[in-house]
């Protein structure tokens, strides 16, 4: 791609660039503003975290493969990161103005920054010309705008689910938990059979520990009291927060939660996903997005013939009703400020979310990773979905007009408390600081960046 | 340099000193230019942000030594250097000792040298990654070696023991490098001196203290220097084994730095510590211009 | 420089002119000693190593049943499998281009600033020097954003050339360092004699200083190709290309991919390991044959 010597144009790029490093940081401080940016080359880039040489080839062939059959003019080129190092990339690339095109952005909490540094292009001109109001749920679009501009627009609904392994539940006569003192029962009886309940790893994505506390917060605290914490009416440091903590770290000392925390933190999640297939697992408490990476620890190629299900947590108070499930996004996709294509990139998200039958299509067909913020009825999910997918897709669909759910930390709480809820809780699990204190901290950090508006915006409970 | 009444050089002897004083900066121009330009430039954007509050993304507003009050009063901070303390004290001396001596028997025997040295360069030469992978799987409480032994300790899950688990796998990693490098030095001493030393009776430790040592010291002293400049640095395998956890159990200074800047939006807070640790640096180079000056090199 | 009789002896034997060989030390004892020692030192190097060696030619159903034992038969599936899956045709190619690189200009660097600190006593050497430890102790994780802001300007991100200058400005500096303290040990009487015959300086380096130091060099060589080969940080930042990925991330994304295949995740560790481990071998040859042509003599 380049010459093999210094040419002359790079030296004296060279020392041009030797001063714009020493006057970088002033540079940063201009806004990167939004350049008008014309049709462009039409050809895009796109840095993805998606894993998995299937689920990879899934992606190039039938998203970008499709976008570009509805749009010629426009091809897309993809590469492919680990999940951590992605948002290294990312951060790093768009803060010295460069990197892709469509940035695939972290979770609502941790784009704000970005947001707020002018890196991402404003997304309000696009929503308007094609309508997004009327595609994209109006829920996921107030979580993405700031100041009145859209930012951004969720890759994926999360939510928190316990995946199980049906053929043993079956043997042993398991049936799903209903509420607290069920799951409890029910845990005993696993651990006492040497079968740990709830798998669970913090290895390979160190922000594990904020599932759990989203969990027990939204199914023992209640979504209401959540909604009012994260909305300043009351503090972190309420009894029933500081209880649903404490509720938590029994259930590790009791070791029923992978076993301890010292296994917490050294077995990798691919070992507790084998073990779960294998049955020395009960369950694993995960977001919906493993649905589309469980399937590989069950079946003849895993070397068992157990198959699995999943479902909700049930209340572990009766704050809580039923079927109540968090939700939030996981990742956005959003425009680099800095990208000369800027009408092209917005064109895919367009496409992404407006093309309805292609959108259910994708949800159908791979597990929970493209399952997007529209609106739709069950009938018209496609019939090829898996009937689990679809238990899923109708469930969230449900908590959500019913609203009977919660909030997930990785979007709703702001980005210095949302590190702080999983960091933390690691000095909880090893006895290092008290629930109490643990609180106290997420309290303190959520009312200073509350304070300074650093808190994403919450739709109001019905 | 010849003793002896004070003459003025002739002409041609100044000219050519000059010469060669040109000709050394000229020598030395490509390791420093590039050094500007990829390691200076950035060090002093990063001292620059180590003044500032800068988050990593965005602008970046002065806020003068700020950040260095708070690296002194942070616990989370002194934590860490207790922890590189520990860890400078066992890199320091698990890898010389073993390397040293691994060094010696290989130089003192006759046969299967070649092979020796290649079985123990083999942990140097395989990427941090790649061993990072086969102890995780060694250390793991339900397959690793533990568990066959009957235990099912986590060794690296266990606040503990998880800095001294990492330690293990780098101590592991870094004595085959000093076994090489010192069986290279070693070669540079005079065969004869170990005959003399052998027929005047002098046993293998004798004659490592007096033949061996002495002859190997200007590298000896550079490899001690090293270790412990590198001892700061370690990075690596924490960040990939344990990631300074868990509950900041094997956090070093150099894994809370990079914490700060890449998951607490303190960029100008870790800029501090990173300044923090080379001037620490310093000193200890402060030192080492001290003993150089006794001339103990040549 | 080197070490006197009576250092060597103790004060005590200096004078003594009948050799007195003591009763307890018998050289052969002592030789089994050390091969004892040296057999359970190899066994720790390379114990892990063997264990994925094993595994690679495992199943993974075999590994769960046997996770440390050798294999009972030697099937190559995960080999062919995960040098497709880890497109290691590719990246194995990208990882030779740039060790060549960095070898090549690390040492031409090296040697030239190394002999010039030893030898050249240039005003300023010490300064040098010092700076040359700082430089290295900078933490480089902090360096990512400046860094990857100049090279955007100049058009060196996602360049293999781009990369090759990092790796020359990081790795010199030590090369620098452990080439000089090779290099002190040359006499002077050698350079000062190419001087007299009228050489150049540039002359002095390539005919007497490498010749004469052949073994550190070597040694610096090797290192600094280590290194490269081994490299992830800057190559994770810098490239993004699939096409120009070494194998270090060829590995690392592999890993996570496949990171319940033990017995793949093996395969693909070797094939990042074996390449590094043949050119050691084959330059250990030379290092030795420079030794015993009285290199050093």
């Amino acid at each position: 791609m380049n010459g093999t010597h210094l040419s002359r144009r790079r030296l004296l790029g060279l020392g041009g660039a030797l001063g714009a490093t020493i006057a970088l940081p002033n540079l940063l401080t201009a806004c990167g503003g939004s350049s008008s940016a014309s049709a462009g080359s039409g050809k895009l880039t796109f840095w993805s975290d998606i894993t998995g040489t299937p689920n990879q080839q899934y992606f190039t062939d039938k998203v970008i493969g499709a976008f570009h059959k509805a749009h010629p003019d426009i091809s897309v080129k993809t590469t492919f990161y680990k999940g951590s190092d992605l948002q290294q990339q990312i951060r790093t690339a768009l803060q010295a103005r460069t990197g892709p095109d469509i940035v695939r952005a972290p979770s609502v909490s941790q784009t704000i920054p970005f947001a707020n540094a002018h890196l991402l292009a404003d997304l309000t001109p696009y929503s308007k010309k094609w309508g997004w109001d009327k595609v994209v749920s109006q829920w996921a679009r107030e979580a993405f705008t700031i100041d009145g501009k859209l930012y951004a627009l969720p890759m994926r609904v999360d939510t928190m689910m316990v995946y199980t392994n049906k053929t043993l539940f079956d043997s042993k006569g398991w049936t799903t938990p209903q509420n607290r003192s069920d799951l409890e029962s029910w845990a005993a009886e696993a651990a006492g059979h040497g079968i740990t309940p709830f798998g669970s790893s913090s290895v390979d994505w160190a922000a594990a520990g904020e599932w759990l506390m989203t969990l027990f917060w939204n199914n023992f605290s209640g979504p209401d009291a959540v909604y009012q914490a994260l909305t300043g009416q009351i503090q972190f440091t309420d009894p029933t927060f500081v209880d649903a903590v404490t509720l938590l770290k029994s259930y590790f000392d009791k070791g029923w939660i992978a076993g301890g925390p010292s296994k917490y933190f050294s077995v990798p999640s691919a070992e507790i996903g084998a073990s779960l297939g294998k049955g020395t697992t009960a369950t694993i408490i995960q977001g919906e997005w493993y649905m589309s990476n469980i399937g590989q620890f069950f079946g003849s190629a895993a070397g068992n013939d157990s198959d699995w299900d999943w479902f909700v947590m049930p209340p572990l108070s009766s704050d809580v009703k039923a079927g109540s499930m968090p939700v939030g996004f996981g990742g956005s996709y959003a425009v680099n400020s800095a990208s000369k294509q800027q009408d092209d990139a917005a064109q895919f998200l367009n496409w992404f979310y407006s093309d309805k039958s292609a959108a259910l299509q994708r949800m159908a067909d791979v597990p929970a990773t493209y399952d997007i913020a529209i609106d739709f009825t069950p009938s018209e999910i496609p019939s090829n979905a898996d009937p689990r997918t679809t238990r899923l897709l109708t469930s969230v669909n449900q908590a959500i007009s019913s609203g009977n759910y919660g909030y997930v930390t990785w979007t709703w709480w702001p980005p210095k408390t949302d590190t702080m809820v999983f960091q933390n809780l690691e000095q909880v699990l090893t006895g290092k600081t008290t629930p109490a204190e643990y609180c106290q901290q997420i309290a303190d950090s959520f009312t200073a960046e509350f304070k300074a508006g650093a808190a994403p915006k919450l739709m109001k409970r019905a | 340099m010849t003793r002896g009444a004070p003459i003025s050089p002739p002409r041609r002897f100044r000219s050519a000193k000059a010469v060669r004083t040109i000709t050394g900066w000229a020598f030395l121009a490509p390791l420093l230019g590039l050094n500007l330009v990829v390691v200076f430039g950035p060090s002093v954007a990063t001292a620059y942000y180590s003044l500032t509050d800068w988050s990593g993304i965005g602008p970046a507003h002065w806020v003068g030594l700020a950040n260095y009050t708070r690296a002194l009063k942070d616990p989370a901070v002194h934590q860490a250097l207790v922890h590189n303390l520990i860890w400078f004290v066992l890199f320091l001396s698990v890898p010389m000792i073993v390397g040293m001596l691994a060094a010696h028997l290989i130089n003192r025997v006759h046969r299967f040298r070649t092979l020796y040295r290649a079985l123990f360069f083999i942990p140097y030469i395989t990427a941090s990654v790649v061993n990072a992978a086969v102890w995780k799987m060694l250390l793991s409480p339900d397959s690793g070696i533990g568990h066959l032994l009957g235990t099912d300790f986590a060794w690296l899950g266990d606040t503990r023991t998880s800095l001294y688990a990492v330690n293990v796998v780098v101590d592991w990693h870094w004595w085959g490098f000093l076994a090489v490098i010192f069986f290279a030095a070693m070669q540079g001493v005079e065969p004869q001196l170990y005959e003399a030393a052998t027929l005047d009776g002098a046993n293998t430790w004798r004659q490592f203290w007096h033949v061996t040592l002495p002859g190997i010291r200007p590298t000896m002293i550079f490899i001690v220097l090293m270790t412990i400049i590198w001892s700061l640095k370690a990075f690596d395998y924490i960040f990939i084994m344990t990631h300074g956890g868990p509950a900041d159990s094997s956090q070093v200074v150099s894994t809370l730095m990079y914490d700060q800047a890449f998951s607490q939006f303190s960029a100008g807070y870790a800029a501090a510590l990173g300044m923090s640790m080379t001037i620490v640096v310093a000193i200890v180079l402060v030192a080492y211009r001290l003993i150089q000056k006794r001339g103990w090199e040549e | 420089m080197f070490p006197t009789d009576a250092r060597v002896l103790g004060p005590a034997q200096a004078d003594d002119p009948a050799p007195r060989r003591p009763d307890r030390w018998r050289p052969k004892d002592w030789h089994v000693t050390a091969h004892v020692i040296l057999i359970v030192l190899a066994a720790v190097a390379i114990g892990p190593m063997l264990v994925m060696v094993f595994n690679a030619f495992k199943s993974n159903a075999q590994i769960g049943a046997n996770p440390l034992t050798p294999p009972t038969s030697l099937s190559l599936h995960n080999f062919t499998q995960a040098w497709h899956d880890g497109s290691y045709a590719t990246t194995m190619r990208n990882s030779i281009l740039l060790v060549g690189g960095s070898v090549l200009g690390t040492c031409t660097i090296a040697s030239l600033a190394a002999y010039a600190l030893s030898h050249l006593k240039v005003p300023g050497g010490g300064g040098v020097i010092a700076y040359l430890i700082l430089a290295s102790t900078m933490p480089v994780q902090l360096f990512l954003v400046p860094l990857f802001s100049m090279w955007t300007h100049l058009g060196l991100v996602d360049s293999r050339l781009g990369l090759l200058i990092i790796y020359w400005a990081t790795e010199a500096p030590f090369a620098t360092l452990l080439l000089r303290s090779f290099l002190i040990k040359v006499p002077r009487d050698f350079v000062e004699a190419a001087r007299i015959d009228g050489a150049s300086e540039l002359t002095i380096v390539r005919r007497v200083i490498v010749p004469l130091a052949w073994p550190g060099v070597m040694t610096v060589g090797l290192i600094v190709a280590l290194t490269t080969w081994n490299e992830f940080f800057w190559a994770m930042t810098f490239i993004h290309d699939p096409g120009k990925r070494p194998i270090s991330i060829s590995f690392l994304s592999f890993q996570d991919q496949y990171s319940t295949n033990w017995g793949l995740t093996s395969a693909a560790a070797l094939f990042v390991m074996v390449p590094i481990l043949l050119l050691f071998t084959i330059m250990q040859r030379h290092f030795v044959a420079g030794l015993t042509s009285g290199g050093l003599k």
